[in-house]
């Protein structure tokens, strides 16, 4: 069984990225750049506040990306590098390969700012693989 | 599947990505109302995550771009003339009733900001951004706009066969993406980090900067990216929330600006019915 702890140091102020793997099937695909993906996940703030995640009312709606190619926020891709369909992951992504230092705001009806995203927040960002595809054809779990 | 989908699209889109994309798709411009539609006829269309096949009965037309500023702007100074809507403490609000699962109440329409705002009393429209689309509204405030007007919300099945009709794409006009066909985080347009002009990703260049042609197949603009745009669905009697669908300028990466993509709740646990977030504004549809 494949385990694996990921994480890189960046120049800028050292912040830290890392991901921790749970390998939960030993199948032949792993994710490759220009690979498609599907996944289900959750994004939370700093605070712990999820503010995206694949768990909708009606049932859960795969986020679908071409790997590699920019479709997340660049830590989040990074972690996904080499997972297999079934694996799970936890990243805690650095601003510099998330949201960046402003954060992200919105205005209130009653006029206060509010942080969907603080400054300076790490991510907590999960994922599970549910479905890889290299040229044709997707594999996805049973 | 191929990633890129080599199409054209002038008064037709057409497309040559495998016999699953081989459609003609009949552009027709009109304008309705004093707005810029496009005219969808009824049939099949591609419906969500596999693209399965689904369909519309009737023909229906949708606005060719978001609504703009200057178009929520007049329509707020004129319904408070008309009494459609009230400011109450320097809150915009409209009274709605009638729906099986929302309470009639008097609910928010907008949140200002730096492109519609109250000075002394008066609703001032800031000419800069006069033709980017309007943004920081909630549903209940675009559905006012429809129909003072005479339009309504898009559904989310209406919205997506204009986005992508028959075709099997992920984004309104293709496979591919960059920071050439939408507005959205980080996508390095001239005017981050905020919301583009309605129609900018248009193929032409516009201050030096190259954009690609992200017409929708049958000719919307502005379906990925810039805006979220509110649609008339919502997710249940329980959980009596609106979707919305179309990705947004402000945090979301391409990933979210597919067209089978839809929102969840936006900010706030558990949210107030009329919420609003930066982006979400909308666009119209006459049936």
């Amino acid at each position: 069984m494949r385990k694996r702890m990921y994480g890189c140091l960046f120049c800028i102020g050292w912040a830290i990225t890392s991901c921790v793997t749970s390998p939960q099937n030993e199948g032949k695909l792993y994710v490759e750049d220009n690979d498609t993906i599907t996944l289900l996940f959750t994004l939370c703030n700093g605070k712990g506040v999820r503010f995206d995640d694949s768990y909708q009312p009606s049932g859960v709606l795969p986020l679908r990306v071409v790997h590699g190619r920019g479709d997340i926020i660049p830590g989040f891709e990074r972690g996904l590098a080499g997972l297999g369909i079934g694996d799970t992951i936890e990243c805690f992504i650095s601003p510099e390969e998330g949201y960046g230092q402003p954060g992200v705001y919105y205005r209130s009806l009653a006029g206060d700012t509010v942080y969907i995203i603080g400054r300076n927040d790490t991510i907590r960002a999960t994922a599970v693989i549910v479905g890889i595809a290299k040229g044709s054809g997707l594999q996805v779990l049973p | 599947m191929s990633f890129v989908a080599v199409c054209s699209c002038d008064n037709r889109f057409t497309c040559d990505a495998g016999f699953e994309n081989n459609f003609i798709v009949e552009i027709k411009d009109t304008v309705f109302n004093g707005l810029e539609m496009v005219e969808i006829p009824r049939g099949p269309y591609r419906s969500g995550l596999n693209a399965e096949w689904d369909t519309i009965p009737y023909d229906f037309m949708i606005g060719k771009y978001e609504i703009t500023n200057r178009q929520f702007h007049s329509f707020v100074k004129n319904a408070l003339k008309a009494g459609m809507l009230v400011l109450e403490d320097e809150q915009l609000r409209y009274y709605f009733s009638g729906h099986e699962f929302i309470p009639d109440d008097w609910y928010h329409v907008k949140v200002w900001d730096d492109r519609i705002y109250l000075e002394n009393g008066e609703v001032i429209l800031n000419e800069a951004f006069a033709e980017h689309p309007v943004i920081s509204t909630t549903w209940f405030g675009c559905l006012a706009f429809c129909r003072y007007f005479g339009f309504d919300l898009p559904t989310a099945a209406e919205w997506e066969k204009a986005a992508r009709g028959p075709f099997t794409f992920w984004f309104p006009w293709g496979n591919a993406i960059d920071g050439s066909y939408a507005n959205y985080y980080q996508s390095g347009d001239p005017f981050e980090p905020g919301t583009t002009p309605v129609g900018f990703y248009d193929g032409q260049q516009h201050s030096g900067f190259q954009t690609s042609d992200a017409r929708s197949v049958f000719g919307c603009y502005d379906m990925a990216g810039n805006a979220w745009e509110w649609t008339r669905d919502i997710w249940s009697a329980e959980v009596p929330y609106f979707k919305g669908k179309g990705g947004g300028f402000h945090y979301h990466t391409p990933a979210f600006l597919q067209v089978y993509y839809v929102s969840t709740f936006g900010p706030g646990s558990p949210p107030v019915l009329d919420m609003c977030d930066v982006p979400d504004g909308f666009r119209v549809v006459y049936r």
